[in-house]
């Protein structure tokens, strides 16, 4: 008569024995399903190439690593590193990774307004899907990557005439020195761009385009950088960067907004100044740095 | 020398927005579906309780248990909490990292940088996205249950319980792009923070049994329980990019403005919990029956939320069929010094504790087991050790018994995460 309640009884019994033993079971398996949007996927890939090509052409910064961060100057790399035409090639191919990180979001940066020497520029409105910090990282990164190209052009094909190498001290925020070999105190404007071969005129044409955004000729001769690839120039990636992360952070925008102030005046500001004294003609800048050049 | 400065308050900001994380960890609550209060015995028994339920905390479970009771009875918890694993841990740990924290702020920003505080900082966000950082507490509980007349052969009982209940959550789940480096990744990450205060939960039950004496029915109980729930909810999400400004996020996440400006009172902390959360009410009624086969073996049907709604949703319906026995009453060896039960469920919906949140896709997803063994159970003073299965993970759960007074912790696990336990009862 109480077959089936002992049965059941005993059924239960095991079926404990054997729940605890099968107990247990993998959390990974019940976290919902995460669809990855494909455009992510896409960026992910591309930012990981970027990450790859830096890591291989020795620029990468380990933001993990607080004691790189706190001396960024020491782990910069050197000019004759840069001179290395395979390390310009992998950080053009970081650039232009970060690129298709934006291309992958159909992000769209502001245009960047030049203006002839003194009226201000507009700045245009841009749309983004890229989160606030995820874009301004990679324009940092840009500015970073673009302003090494910039040095990578130049000390490829210096020779005698100039090199860039690093200063003194870093006591005025500036990581690279320009150094002409020339004493043009006394030289005519025209007489110093003689000196300057086709190639050097190229790569500084370029250098100035790509790290300042402004046009500069020489002797007619124009900048031939490529358009995809540098889509905008390091000083502008730099002010994108601090106005996105001014959105979060006043204090991480001084931060930034002093590096970018350091680059203008240093660096931008005294590169142009020294290029219209060897006989460059400067046709027309960013509205930021004619503010600056006008302050002069 | 300016730059500097910059840079050392850059640094300060983002160890104060982990700090606050940190914090956040402990304060936040969440919002989910029915959040039954869940006994120490319960737990210990991987809710494998629907059959087992025989005393007052029988209400979230199966109403048909409070039939059981055959003399007044009341029961308070004065505590019960329930912390995660890593929230715990973390708590463990939160106060080295702040007077590591509290050391370094008096550095200069190259001792700073340099310092394995980073490090540790770094490692400890990264480490909080793989964490459950949840937590509930009941503090103050109240249930009655009072035998009526019997009615043509039906022994009536009526109950009522009051409670409180806070529960707490908070997520941090990867977004944006997959960087390399563990800052650059985080910083975009988004912090899910879900917050559930019930400020006042009524029930009121009523539970029949009935001696039917047939060879398979030696008796039936049935159940059904109303249950009013008046809760506040909050549900936010925000970046570390978002905590990187203290000020702003404050203003944008928390308002902790009070009518006298100042918290020093209940009514200051009230104010601002009022203007966090909004407030959210609901009802929802459960049924169940109980058969004792004979007199070691019962089984159980139970439709939890069977009507529900909160708010502009519902509690989703869990239904679980259950059984229990007793082993050494069916073997004849019943003794005064240990008293051996087993139980076994099988819950279909899901619905407590949000459980329908997970795939629910694994035939252990939906199954309960526990067994109980009491030393010296007709003692007033008793030991009672536990061991279950619940949805396949480990919990278990000690309680001792003095007279009136039970203490107990132990172990829970669920699809989500486990929890370590503990909590004060008594019972009259």
């Amino acid at each position: 008569m109480n077959v089936i309640p002992r049965l059941t009884a005993i059924g239960l019994a095991l079926g404990l024995v054997v729940g605890s033993l099968v107990g247990c079971a993998d959390r990974v398996d019940e976290d919902d399903e995460v669809d990855i949007p494909p455009q992510l996927v896409a960026a992910g890939a591309s930012l990981a190439e970027a990450e790859r090509l830096m890591e291989l052409a020795g620029v990468a910064i380990d933001f993990d690593d607080a004691s790189q961060l706190e001396n960024l100057e020491g782990n910069l790399p050197a000019p004759s590193t840069l001179a290395d035409p395979e390390v310009q090639e992998n950080i053009e191919g970081a650039i232009g990774s970060f690129n298709e990180v934006f291309d992958a979001f159909g992000t769209s940066l502001p245009s960047e307004e030049l203006v002839a020497y003194g009226a201000p520029a507009q700045v245009g409105d841009s749309a983004l899907s890229l989160s606030t910090s995820d874009e301004s990282m990679i324009l940092v990164y840009l500015a970073y990557l673009t302003s090494l190209d910039a040095v990578s052009m130049l000390t490829q094909v210096g020779g005698d005439l100039f090199q860039v190498e690093f200063p003194a001290n870093y006591d005025t925020g500036e990581v690279y020195d320009f150094a002409l070999n020339l004493d043009v105190t006394n030289m005519d404007p025209d007489e110093v761009l003689d000196r300057f071969s086709d190639g050097q005129r190229q790569a500084v044409l370029n250098a100035v385009q790509i790290l300042t955004g402004g046009v500069v000729s020489a002797a007619g001769q124009r900048a031939n950088v490529d358009p995809d690839l540098h889509r905008r120039s390091a000083l502008f990636y730099l002010n994108l960067a601090a106005e996105r992360i001014a959105e979060n952070s006043a204090e991480v925008e001084d931060a930034i907004a002093e590096l970018r102030d350091t680059v203008n005046e240093q660096l931008s500001l005294e590169i142009l100044r020294d290029l219209e004294g060897w006989g460059f003609t400067i046709e027309s800048l960013p509205a930021d740095l004619v503010t600056l050049v006008d302050g002069e | 020398m300016h730059r500097k400065t910059s840079s050392a308050s850059t640094v300060r900001a983002l160890l104060v927005g982990c700090i606050v994380a940190s914090a956040l960890a402990m304060t936040a609550t969440a919002d989910e579906p029915l959040r039954p209060f869940r006994s120490m015995r319960a737990m210990g028994l991987g809710n494998a309780y629907e059959a087992v339920a025989d005393d007052l905390f029988s209400f979230d479970y199966n109403p048909a248990g409070l039939a059981s009771i055959d003399e007044f009875t009341l029961a308070i918890v004065p505590a019960q909490i329930r912390l995660s694993e890593d929230l715990a841990d973390e708590l463990e740990n939160l106060q080295d990292l702040l007077d590591e924290i509290n050391e370094l702020s008096n550095e200069d920003q190259a001792t700073i940088l340099a310092s394995d505080a980073i490090d540790d900082v770094v490692a400890r966000v990264d480490e909080l996205r793989r964490q459950k950082l949840k937590g509930s507490a009941t503090l103050g509980l109240a249930r009655a249950a009072m035998p009526l007349p019997e009615i043509a052969g039906f022994r009536l009982v009526g109950a009522a319980s009051v409670s409180n209940q806070m529960v707490t959550g908070i997520s941090l789940d990867r977004a944006g792009l997959p960087w390399s480096s563990v800052v650059l990744d985080v910083l975009d990450d988004e912090f899910t923070l879900d917050a559930s205060l019930e400020v006042f939960t009524m029930q009121f039950a009523a539970a029949a049994e009935k001696d039917l004496s047939t060879p398979f029915v030696e008796r039936i109980r049935a159940g059904a329980n109303l249950r009013l729930v008046n809760r506040r909810i909050k549900h936010d999400f925000f970046t570390l990019t978002d905590m990187l400004d203290p000020d702003k996020f404050k203003d944008e996440h928390f308002d902790t403005t009070t009518d006298d400006g100042d918290v020093d009172s209940f009514g200051d902390v009230w104010d601002i919990i009022e203007n966090n959360t909004e407030s959210e009410t609901g009802q929802g009624v459960d049924v169940g029956v109980q058969i004792d086969h004979t007199d070691y073996l019962t089984t159980a049907l139970v439709v939890r939320s069977l009507v529900s709604d909160i708010g502009d949703d519902t509690f989703p319906t869990t239904t679980t069929i259950s059984a229990a026995a007793k082993p050494l009453t069916f073997l004849d060896q019943e003794n005064s010094l240990v008293d051996l039960t087993v139980a076994a469920g099988y819950s279909d919906g899901a619905g407590d504790d949000a459980q329908d949140a997970f795939l629910n896709d694994s035939i252990t997803d939906n199954i309960h087991l526990g067994v109980e063994a009491i030393l010296f159970p007709d003692s007033p003073i008793n030991v009672a050790v536990r061991v279950g299965d619940n949805q396949g993970f480990l919990s278990y759960s000690a309680e001792v018994k003095l007279a009136f007074l039970r203490a107990g912790v132990g172990w829970y696990g669920d699809l989500e995460t486990d929890y370590r336990t503990a909590g004060l009862s008594l019972v009259f």
